[in-house]
């Protein structure tokens, strides 16, 4: 329960605490009023684009230092067991409009967020002694926080949207140990494929 | 008629009322039968779970059953299972029976059954099975899913050594699949078509985070796996023991052993549990856990501490009364009171334990950082100690510690704390010098003193009395004070006599007095600078015999050298020369020598490496040696040149300065090759006239043997032998007469004294130098001559070896009767030539022209021996030493034939 806590929960309820964790959040009409707690960075669509470059620059590295923390067969079988294969991840359109993309990358950094949380959970039981995986854990997820941050604060400051209809991946709690794993390594094997994508879109 | 098939009706019908009321019996389950029976599957632990009741048990019943259970595994014929199950069943009691399975429950069916009897003493006639429950099916397949592919168990955890039972079941009978564990592919067993197992034997501790075992469809694109966890085996706590330290808690603690490696959710745990009071505690830490004492004085404790993971359970005890587990607090409040110069009364305090019993404390006082005094005291709750035999004025550190004086536990840990004794007035006078000077009529007298050692200090010195007494004015006294740390004062005195008394002060008291005279006369300084003097050092033992200690060497003043060493120069070559000065005595010197300086001034004015440069007071530059050694007295000035001019000087040094730069004494280097010629020709010319002396003296001997006379046969003192027998025939033959026409050479080879008939003992080779006189085979003309030198030749070599052994020589000599020097000279220098013939020794003879024909024969020699008549005699060479031929008197024909031999043996 400690670690449920201290993984997706938190999330959630920083980001979502106005108005109840874990609910579907529908696209604010355009006309509606939107406020954020602290006013937005001048410059947020860099900061946006910076943070992004970060994540796509640090991404392969995660998914490497992933597979290998969890030995064989995952570092010989990619294809099979790391394959990005996560059928209900959010959906990007590079070519929409900046509003568009920046709704479909908040659902996706989103999503991100709370299976990053459920992996670094997962993996500080699993993996107790590898402290680099869960200190790039740690630190992609900072970034995701600040991101997801940014992106909220152009959608309401810009595009008055207080509100984006979010959806997270499968719970791992239940799951068996294997399955566990596999599951961390299709997310960040997807992770750093869509995470390219977006990056080079903005 | 009628009433036959009435009755055989009624009977029919009585009869199917029988059969239908027995099967009704017989279908009613017996009493006790189990009943209800639900089967559950915990797929975590691989276990069934049973449940049933019991048919028709009163409630307040009891009986003592035993329940059989078969199970059967794919099949119910299959049985692989069957257990009795004893227990004592109540009334409307749900009974529970679990199994664990070693396959995954998912890979196979299972169907369970039982069946009950009565193990109780009260109903024996009951004592038989109940019929067989009908088979409950397990079936966990049809809830996995629809995918393809599936391993168990999921997330196993064993001990390592266990044997494990992996199994996967596949949705596809076409599928080839492989299962994997580390990489290496695991060989399996099939149970049915879709579902194989792998038997793991005895599995061992790969990591903490499990083994990843996985199986794949060989064309598929998907894997799939579990995680098996095995733990080291849990290991039973060591050292367990519990100690108090106050009464109110009991501090527990044990080694827990080897870490188990389990996941960080699964650890062992420690529980501890006390059996008087049935209390039990669980253990936060792993190694230690905090028990709270009893307030109702409990004394005795047994405690049972239980490691416990989630496999395995140990549990250790131990047995003890409170008291005799105390481990007491370290003392407090260390003091020192009643310091004194030699005492101190140590006190502390210990910690309040009740009157349950004694401490045992130990105090250790330490000085100058080692243990000097140990002591042990008996303390209840105040201790002291009086530390005694201390030095005045000493820093002082003393510890102590307490145990339990009746049951020894442990030690507490120590208290420490410093302390100083109090200053003394000083025990010693201090040791005081003087000098005394005459300046201007006055004596300055200078006094030293050393300063007090700690020990005779006891203090801290803070001033120097010195009180001068004048002797011949008693009440003449003068106080002067000198602070410490000073350690000399000056007092200009008239020249009378004075009594001087010296005292170190601290701020207890005055040391004793320090006492010495002045006498006033200047001359009483007797050390002289410049002058060596000898000391010698006694102590006075306590039967006041003195005893030597040391003996010193010193002067008042130290001054330069006064004169330079006699220097004697040797060993003088071109590019060297030795100085010594031997003689010189370095005690006899007014300091004393270090060493010594060699000066070398040379026209080149180049210094070698050893020397440097040194411009004397004349502003000369020369080259300086250094010797450090004032023992070492020799020294070779090396790296001369030739024929060169050069002065030295040596000068010994002291601390004071160095000796006289006085002469320099001159030398000139000989030039490089005379002393080499002088080395070679001397000897040579010593030998050559060496050789002519022994030349001149010998010269007789050396013509005879260098150039000796060639003998003119004219002149042979054997012509006159001829002559006396007046054979006017007889002529000397000239030795152009002779032609040689062979040469024969005779190989005597080994066994000269072989029988002569053998032929090759004796065969001559022949060299025939005139073939046409070959033919020639008549007798002859004797003709023989006599070389002396020839035969001299022969005579040292070989003369006689040639000649067949004379086995008779009396014969021989009875040839030689008519001279006696003759005889002599024969049996001189041929009979001992005889007897020593080499082996294999060959020679060589002329052979005359004129040889006889008999020669021919050569083999009928030995046998036959020449006749005398024929004369064809040859005279075998020989040697006659001059002088002593002689005319044989024998009346042979050959008057001129002189022979050794035996004429049989006579051959050519």
């Amino acid at each position: 329960m400690k670690v449920l806590a201290a993984g997706v929960v938190p999330l959630l309820l920083v980001l979502h605490w106005k108005h109840g964790a874990g609910s579907p959040l529908p696209i604010t009409p355009v006309n509606a009023t939107c406020a954020t707690r602290h006013p937005c960075h001048s410059n947020l669509m860099n900061q946006i684009r910076n943070q992004l470059a970060q994540l796509n620059g640090s991404a392969n590295a995660l998914f490497i230092l992933y597979y290998t923390a969890q030995g064989e067969p995952f570092p010989n079988n990619l294809d099979k067991l790391c394959g990005p294969n996560v059928t209900d991840f959010p959906p990007f359109h590079a070519n929409s409009t900046e509003k568009t993309r920046l709704v479909e990358l908040y659902r996706i950094i989103a999503y991100l967020g709370a299976s990053l949380g459920n992996i670094t959970r997962d993996q500080k039981v699993l993996n107790p002694n590898a402290l680099s995986l869960h200190s790039k854990l740690n630190a992609t997820a900072d970034i995701m926080r600040g991101l997801l941050s940014n992106v909220l604060c152009r959608l309401c400051s810009k595009y008055h949207v207080a509100h984006v209809d979010v959806a997270y991946g499968p719970d791992t709690s239940g799951k068996d140990v294997f399955q566990k794993k596999k599951l961390g390594c299709q997310l960040l094997g997807k992770y750093k494929q869509v995470i390219a994508v977006v990056a080079q879109a903005f | 008629m009628a009433v036959f098939s009435v009755f055989q009706t009624t009977f029919f019908l009585a009869l199917l009322s029988l059969r239908t009321l027995q099967s009704e019996v017989l279908s009613e389950p017996l009493p006790w039968a189990p009943e209800s029976l639900k089967v559950s599957i915990n797929s975590t632990h691989q276990c069934l779970h049973l449940q049933w009741s019991v048919h028709n048990l009163a409630y307040h019943q009891e009986l003592k059953m035993v329940f059989q259970i078969e199970i059967s595994r794919i099949k119910t014929s299959n049985v692989i299972w069957v257990e009795n199950y004893s227990t004592t069943v109540k009334g409307n009691q749900l009974l529970h029976w679990s199994w664990e399975s070693q396959l995954p429950l998912e890979c196979a069916k299972h169907f369970i059954r039982m069946r009950s009897a009565v193990d109780d003493a009260t109903t024996p006639e009951q004592r038989f099975w109940s019929n067989w429950s009908s088979w409950e099916e397990v079936d966990v397949q049809n809830s996995l899913g629809h995918e393809p592919l599936f391993v168990f168990p999921k997330d196993k955890l064993v001990e390592e050594g266990s044997n494990v039972t992996i199994c996967y079941v596949s949705r596809s009978q076409q599928n080839n699949i492989s299962c994997y564990l580390e990489g290496v592919r695991m060989q399996g067993q099939q149970l049915d078509p879709n579902v194989s197992m792998f038997n793991l034997h005895n599995v061992a501790f790969i990591r903490e985070t499990g083994t990843n075992i996985y199986c794949k469809v060989d064309r598929g694109d998907d894997i799939k796996g579990i995680v098996l966890f095995v733990s080291k085996i849990l290991e039973e706590p060591k050292d367990f023991s519990c100690e108090t330290r106050d009464f109110q808690t009991l501090s527990c603690t044990w080694d827990p052993g080897r870490d188990t490696g389990l996941l960080k959710q699964l650890p062992q745990s420690y529980t501890l549990f006390e059996s008087f009071s049935g209390k039990k505690t669980l253990c936060k830490h792993k190694g230690w856990c905090n028990w709270q004492v009893a307030p109702e004085s409990q004394e005795m404790y047994n405690f049972t501490l239980t490691a416990e993971n989630y496999l395995r359970k140990r549990s250790v005890h131990i047995l003890f009364n409170l008291t005799h587990r105390v481990h007491p607090m370290a003392p407090f409040n260390v003091l020192f009171k009643d310091v004194s110069v030699t005492n101190a009364t140590m006190t502390w305090k210990v910690h309040s334990t009740g009157n349950y019993y004694t401490l045992l404390c130990q105090v250790e006082l330490y000085g100058e950082g080692k243990v000097i005094q140990k002591h042990n005291v008996s303390v209840k709750v105040n201790g002291e100690l009086v530390l005694s035999g201390l030095e005045p004025d000493t820093e002082y550190s003393a510890q102590v510690r307490c145990a339990n004086a009746n049951h020894f536990w442990k030690w507490s840990e120590w208290t420490r704390q410093n302390f100083t004794t109090v200053e003394a007035a000083p025990s010693e006078a201090p040791d005081v010098w003087r000098n005394v000077k005459s300046v201007q009529g006055y004596c300055v007298v200078t006094l030293f003193w050393k300063p007090l050692s700690r020990l005779q200090a006891n203090g801290e010195i803070l001033f120097y009395n010195i009180v001068v007494e004048d002797l011949d004015r008693p009440s003449g006294l003068q106080l002067l004070s000198v602070p410490a740390p000073a350690n000399r004062t000056e007092l200009t005195l008239d020249q009378r006599a004075y009594q001087i008394h010296v005292t170190a002060n601290n701020s207890v008291g005055t040391s004793p007095a320090s006492v010495l005279v002045v006498s006033g006369d200047p001359g009483d300084d007797a050390f002289r600078p410049g002058v060596r003097y000898n000391f010698r050092i006694y102590g006075i033992s306590t039967e006041m015999v003195p005893y030597l200690l040391e003996k010193k060497t010193g002067y008042s003043q130290e001054l330069a050298p006064s004169d330079n060493p006699r220097v004697v120069m040797s060993n003088l070559t071109s590019h060297s020369f030795t100085l010594s000065w031997k003689d010189y005595s370095t005690e006899s010197q007014p300091s004393f020598i270090r060493g010594y300086h060699v000066y070398l001034k040379s026209k080149a004015g180049q210094c070698h490496p050893g020397s440097e440069k040194a411009v004397l007071s004349d502003d000369s530059v020369c080259c300086k040696y250094k010797i450090d050694d004032p023992k070492q007295k020799m020294f070779v000035v090396g790296n001369l040149q030739p024929e060169s001019f050069y002065e030295f000087l040596v000068t010994p040094y002291s601390a004071v300065g160095e000796g006289p730069h006085g002469a320099f004494t001159k030398v000139t280097t000989p030039d490089e090759y005379s002393p080499m010629l002088i080395r070679i020709i001397l000897p040579m010319i010593f030998c050559i006239l060496l050789i002519m002396i022994l030349c001149y003296l010998k010269s007789q001997w050396m013509k005879e043997k260098c150039y000796p006379d060639i003998p003119d046969p004219y002149k042979s003192s054997v012509l006159s032998l001829i002559k006396s027998k007046e054979n006017p025939r007889l002529t000397i033959m000239n030795i152009k007469d002779c032609v040689p026409d062979t040469i024969e050479v005779v190989n005597k080879h080994e066994g000269t004294g072989k029988s002569p008939t053998e032929p090759e003992a004796a065969k001559p080779t022949y060299l025939y130098l005139l073939p046409a006189e070959e033919s020639y085979s008549g007798p002859g003309p004797c003709i023989c001559f006599e070389n002396f030198t020839y035969n001299q030749a022969a005579s040292d070599s070989a003369s006689c070896g040639h000649v067949p052994v004379p086995t008779k020589a009396p014969s021989q000599l009875g040839l030689l009767t008519s001279s006696e020097n003759l005889l002599t000279a024969l049996e001189k220098n041929c009979m001992n030539s005889l007897e020593e013939i080499p082996a294999g020794e060959s020679s060589l003879n002329y052979v005359s022209q004129v040889a006889s024909p008999v020669s021919g024969d050569k083999s009928s020699l030995p046998t036959n021996p020449p006749q005398p008549e024929l004369c064809s005699e040859y005279k075998m060479q020989m040697a006659i030493p001059l002088g002593l031929a002689a005319p044989s008197s024998s009346g042979s024909s050959s008057l001129s034939s002189i022979t050794l031999l035996d004429e049989g043996e006579h051959y050519h």
